[in-house]
């Protein structure tokens, strides 16, 4: 078994009244790609901030290496590299002086490396940071924490200003650290981003791991979609335990099919002749969806609408 | 837990370079002008003196309780050159300081804090306390070097009896003064939750602190002990040169710095310690309504603000009204020299015109401050949403030019109540409101006409800005200083203060009363055509 680098147990958080964590438990280890994801609102900026020893924890446990987050900070810090969401730079600094002020900050960085991410990124570091666009800061902090020598890379929506291109920079560049063993916690909204990369994932919601495993685990679950076309009639579907959102058309069907209930459902379509089977495991994005539609704890959420807890200012997701 | 204490400050000195790198020109600047600001004057102490009976003379008049409070007391058995400019310039210098310290210290702690960009920096290794560690040492340096050099230059000038010890002394007690706001403003930053939060706190403080010395000096010798800007002057420069007051403000200033660490451990990253007071509403009130609604909605904190700021000190400055009166019955001198002979009402009056002018001046920095909002709006990317709806430029700067006028008007209309209610009670023969009202309407063109340079700046060149605030410190300094300087008649009339005629001691004059105010206006339609026609850049 490998080495556990991020290990948070029952962490809560609150801000005046609002909880914005309440237990939150995340086991990650050495050669992850862990995909962290979340409504707005949810607690993932804030869970990255206690990761980081940003923000105090008001109870449970935090360590990153074996130590703890808040009171060792600067030493996991250099192990560490971030990348926060939205990226502030000093208006009156050129792109390039930034980069070079994170790495000796940081007091190991490889400079041909950071040359090649630079024409890479086609990032002209020659320019003030107030001239910047959003992409463009973002170039400046990916540049800067991939050019640096780490062991944990955590990613906070790292690629939500960049273009699609750049987007594949960037999942390369994950794959080369990951490649060399090194651990990335990547929080995202870009499912498709999570999906590709991300070995094990964690969902958060209002403060709280609702589910935690690998993408195959997780969809194990849930519900396939399936499409059915038979011979014979199939409006007997509705009574098979299992089946759900049922809608049937002379000769075809299309509904979601618990996992359990598999057998049930292919023996019953089994005897009515069916001719084609087509099942699809839920996408992450459905998934996502499920939490909210399924799990509305004590709101529920007919709608299927995010929940937006209130967090304070300046606490972006 | 040593290594831990250790850590809590580590790479700071790698901090503390990257503010000197990133704002070498900004504090230069800051330097450059404050340590004038402090040491201008020495020289031209002379001139204004010449003799030694007219020292005497206007050490007299320096002696009026109305001088006492705006400026500070007038020690020594008798009055010298050292002591008349120590009176004069000390307090105003240490605001002068005071300023700058406080918008620094929120510039590399809070600013950096609100923007985000200190978040970065934890993640790196540096220490949590690192930023605070690295910008008290900048204040301790900014502040020695304002010492230093203040006290040196003012010795270069060799003038009669500003000695060497009274200006080391005197430069010593102004930057220990500036290290005691560095401190405060340093707590403050921990306790409330932004920038602004902490810039209006500071300030406020400091016109606090302001207010208490103004109220010691003139009545109780303890409450300016209180006060640093009523501390500095008990060091007595070019007198008893006593160094206990620095000591204790240093000494202060470097407990506030550790409270501010206590403090800064205490909360977490983007949040303040005092209690958030504030209604959450769901909806945009009524008034939030079109690009003039949300003008007002941005603006109206500061000017609430400022309006309180301006009835407190207008009172204030009346309250030695009555001081005033029994002053000018016991001193025929003074009488003389005023050259009223026994009519008390004129010589109050004069009095009076002169604070009024004052606080018209500082009427002014409202006036200014929300006339560059357009530009702080715009610089700051949010203007985007605004002029990207269907919403005409031509409308939004209206907008502003309406609320300029508004704000002038709301100034003087304060500053001539704040007067009237104080005055009405401390003085034996108190002025009319009618009086005061129209005083404070004489000098209302003036503000007006800042407007429309503030306008017209915005609408051509928002980059300019610091213009209109240069013009405006001019203008102080010539209103505060230029009497006592034998300068050409030319010379006091490039301000719109020195240009309009102070009613009553002069007479009123309708073709430059109305020529200012049609300036200011033509000036914000100027500045509108210009608006309509650059771009709106970040």
């Amino acid at each position: 078994m490998s080495q556990t680098v991020i290990s948070m147990r029952q962490i809560t958080k609150n801000f005046g009244r609002v909880h914005a964590l309440s237990g939150v438990d995340l086991l990650v280890r050495a050669g992850e790609i862990y995909g962290f994801i979340g409504p707005n609102g949810a607690g993932k900026s804030t869970t990255i901030r206690i990761l980081l020893g940003i923000l105090k924890s008001d109870g449970g446990s935090a360590r990153v290496f074996g130590k703890d987050a808040w009171h060792d900070a600067v030493d996991i810090h250099q192990r560490v590299s971030y990348v926060p969401g939205d990226v502030n730079l000093w208006p009156n600094l050129t792109g390039g002086e930034v980069i070079d002020l994170f790495v000796r900050l940081k007091k190991s960085g490889d400079k041909k490396y950071r040359q090649e991410l630079i024409e890479r990124f086609d990032f002209d570091p020659t320019r003030k940071c107030g001239t910047y666009s959003k992409g463009n800061r973002q170039k400046v902090a990916l540049i800067a924490a991939f050019s640096t020598d780490a062991d944990l890379y955590i990613l906070d929506e790292p690629t939500s200003g960049l273009d699609p291109l750049m987007e594949m920079v960037f999942r390369d560049c994950v794959r080369k650290v990951a490649d060399e063993g090194k651990t990335v916690f990547l929080s995202s909204h870009i499912l498709s981003e999570v999906e590709q990369l991300c070995t094990k994932l964690s969902i958060i919601r209002q403060g709280k791991i609702v589910d935690t495993g690998s993408l195959r685990e997780l969809q194990h679950l849930t519900r396939n979609q399936v499409h059915v076309e038979a011979l014979g009639d199939l409006s007997g579907l509705s009574t098979v335990p299992g089946v759900h959102d049922l809608v049937v058309k002379p000769g075809e069907a299309e509904f979601h099919l618990d996992n359990t209930h598999t057998p049930q459902v292919m023996s019953y379509l089994a005897r009515q002749g069916a001719t084609r089977l087509v099942s699809a495991p839920p996408t992450l994005e459905e998934l996502f969806m499920s939490h909210y539609e399924l799990q509305g704890d004590s709101e529920p959420q007919a709608d299927g609408e995010l929940q937006e807890a209130s967090e304070p200012k300046g606490d972006s997701e | 837990m040593s290594t831990f204490v250790g850590s809590l400050s580590a790479q700071w000195t790698a901090l503390l370079r990257l503010i000197m790198r990133r704002d070498r020109w900004v504090l230069s600047a800051w330097l450059v002008g404050v340590i004038f600001f402090c040491v201008f004057f020495v020289p031209m102490m002379p001139e204004m003196m010449g003799t030694d009976s007219e020292t005497l003379v206007l050490g007299e008049m320096m002696k009026n309780p109305a001088m006492v409070a705006m400026c500070g007391i007038l020690y020594g058995e008798e009055p010298t050159i050292g002591i008349i400019y120590t009176q004069l310039m000390m307090v105003w210098s240490a605001v002068v300081v005071a300023v700058m310290n406080i918008l620094l210290v929120v510039r590399y702690t809070r600013t950096d804090e609100d923007e985000g960009r200190l978040e970065v920096i934890r993640s790196l290794p540096t220490g949590r306390q690192a930023h605070l560690v690295a910008v008290a040492s900048l204040m301790v340096y900014i502040n020695g070097v304002v010492a230093l050099a203040s006290g040196f230059i003012m010795a270069l000038f060799n003038v009669e009896s500003i000695d060497v010890a009274g200006c080391v002394v005197y430069a010593a007690a102004l930057g220990a003064c500036g290290l005691v706001f560095a401190g405060l403003t340093m707590v403050v930053v921990q306790l409330v939750h932004s920038a602004r939060g902490a810039i209006g706190l500071s300030l406020g403080l400091l016109g606090g602190f302001y207010l208490l010395r103004a109220y010691g000096d003139v009545s109780s010798e303890t409450a300016s002990l209180l006060s640093p800007l009523g501390l500095i002057m008990r060091t007595y420069p070019f007198y008893d040169n006593k160094w206990g007051p620095v000591v204790v403000l240093v000494a202060v200033g470097v407990v506030l710095m550790l409270v501010s660490f206590v403090l800064g451990a205490r909360r977490d990253l983007g949040q303040g310690l005092m209690p958030v007071l504030r209604r959450a509403r769901a909806h945009g009130s009524r008034f939030l309504a079109g690009e003039w609604g949300l003008t007002w909605r941005l603006t109206r904190g500061t000017i609430i603000g400022w309006a309180i700021t301006i009835f407190i000190f207008s009172a204030a400055y009346a309250s030695v009204m009555g001081d005033m009166e029994s002053f000018i019955d016991s001193s025929p001198l003074y009488q003389q020299l005023m050259g009223i002979g026994d009519d008390d009402q004129e010589v109050a009056k004069s009095v009076v015109v002169m604070l009024v002018s004052i606080m018209s001046i500082i009427g002014c920095i409202p006036v200014l401050t929300t006339a560059f909002k357009l530009s702080s709006e715009e610089s700051k990317g949010r203007l985007d949403y605004v002029v990207g709806k269907t919403v005409s430029r031509w409308s939004l700067f209206a907008g502003y030019g309406v609320l300029v006028v508004l704000v002038a008007a709301l100034m003087q209309a304060l500053t001539a109540i704040g007067f009237y209610s104080v005055a009405l009670t401390v003085m034996d023969e108190p002025f009319t409101f009618e009086f005061l009202a129209k005083v404070c309407l004489n000098l209302l063109p003036a503000l007006i006409f800042f407007g429309g340079l503030g306008l017209m700046i915005v609408g051509w060149a928002k980059k300019f800005t610091w213009i209109g605030w240069a013009y405006l410190g001019g203008a102080f300094l010539l209103t505060f200083l230029g009497g006592m300087l034998n300068l050409p008649e030319w010379v006091a009339k490039i301000t719109p203060f020195g240009l309009l005629p102070h009613w009553p001691t002069e007479s009123f004059s309708v073709p430059i009363w109305l020529g200012l105010v049609v300036m200011g206006l033509a000036l914000m339609v100027v500045g509108a055509v210009g608006y309509r026609n650059r771009d709106i850049t970040a």
